[in-house]
């Protein structure tokens, strides 16, 4: 190597430190925009990345709650209907109670003076309503032994009514309750008086009369 | 034309060609270093770039599949929150039942007699 005259080789190391002092400075300044970049990508991916998630955790957790909720809907619905039903079906019980209660009642019923004064009154009702003429009266085995004067009873009718009566009186025993069942044999009609008729007839109404009456908070 | 160096001159003439060629060496030495040395700095800038977005991807990974993780538990929690909700809602709807029945029954016993004297008067009535 050259050895440089002084005055010359300071000037030139000082251009040669500005050279490379310059590619530092550049290398430097490139190095921090890269660090720069780095982060902001970092960043910006994390962000991208979260809103990605949030936006997706939010619809699961909207969707996984609406399924829930519209199958517990659905469930706790048909157990307020099943309940309801169950309610009901309890008040029909109650109600056909009451029906079990006056079974047995009339059973002690028909064996009073009351009743057969009741079944007069019943019997001289289908003959009303059959217009007279020959009548024949089917009666249960019990009511059948009560021994009623149907001769007497039918002159009574025949003076009411104005028109012959004749009552007969079955060979065979009804198997109902208490009451009767009279068929004109002329005209071949028949009334059911019978009790269980009566109350079948009736049972609308008083199925409803007896619930209100039942369940009267009064 | 030109006038003719004497051998000292020449000597001289020699001289100065040679330490500027030496100057010349060093600048383009040092220029080749220098370009070395940013060349190096935007290798080292690509390498830490390319670093970033794998170090990118596996936080956005991480931080995603946190946030989901949270969200799935958030979701549970939701479920067994409704489920316990509508629990105790079908409790209260029994428990509404069995006292509406009760009542019921309460009612019927103290109405009894009632309802059965219209039933009775009723079925001897046509």
């Amino acid at each position: 190597m050259k050895v440089l005259p002084m005055p010359l080789a300071g000037d030139l190391d000082k251009l040669v430190n500005a050279i490379m002092s310059k590619a530092e400075e550049e290398a430097k300044s490139v190095i921090a925009r890269a660090k720069e970049k780095a982060e902001d990508i970092i960043k910006k991916a994390v962000e991208e990345a979260k809103r990605e998630a949030e936006k997706k955790a939010s619809e699961i957790v909207r969707k996984k709650r609406s399924e829930v909720l519209d199958k517990k809907k659905s469930e706790v619905a048909t157990i307020r209907v099943e309940a309801f039903r169950k309610v009901l079906h309890h008040k029909e019980e109650l109600i056909k109670r009451v029906f079990e209660e006056a079974k047995k009642k009339l059973q002690e019923v028909v064996k009073t003076k009351e009743y057969e004064q009741r079944l007069i009154e019943m019997l001289k009702e289908a003959v009303r309503v059959l217009g007279g003429g020959v009548i024949e009266i089917k009666l249960n085995e019990r009511d059948m032994n009560l021994g009623l004067n149907l001769t007497v009873i039918a002159g009574e009718l025949s003076r009411e009514l104005g028109k012959p009566v004749e009552l007969r009186l079955a060979s065979e025993p009804g198997n109902f309750m208490g009451g009767l069942v009279a068929k004109s044999l002329e005209a071949r009609i028949e009334v059911d008086y019978t009790i269980e008729g009566i109350v079948e007839r009736k049972w609308e109404r008083l199925r409803s009369e007896i619930a209100k009456l039942l369940f009267s908070e009064t | 034309m030109f006038k003719k160096l004497t051998s000292k001159e020449k000597e001289c003439a020699q001289g100065w060609d040679a330490t500027m060629d030496e100057v010349l060496k060093r600048i383009l030495e040092a220029e080749s270093e220098a370009r070395k040395i940013v060349d190096n700095a935007y290798e080292e800038a690509r390498r830490i770039e390319a670093e970033a977005r794998s170090l990118a991807e596996e936080r956005a990974r991480a931080v995603y599949d946190e946030i989901m993780r949270r969200a799935e538990e958030e979701a549970e929690r939701e479920v067994r929150k409704v489920e316990e909700e509508m629990a105790q809602e079908i409790k209260r709807i029994e428990e509404r039942m069995l006292m509406e029945m009760g009542k019921l029954e309460s009612l019927a016993s103290k109405n009894l007699e009632k309802a059965l004297k219209l039933l009775l008067m009723e079925a001897l009535r046509p």
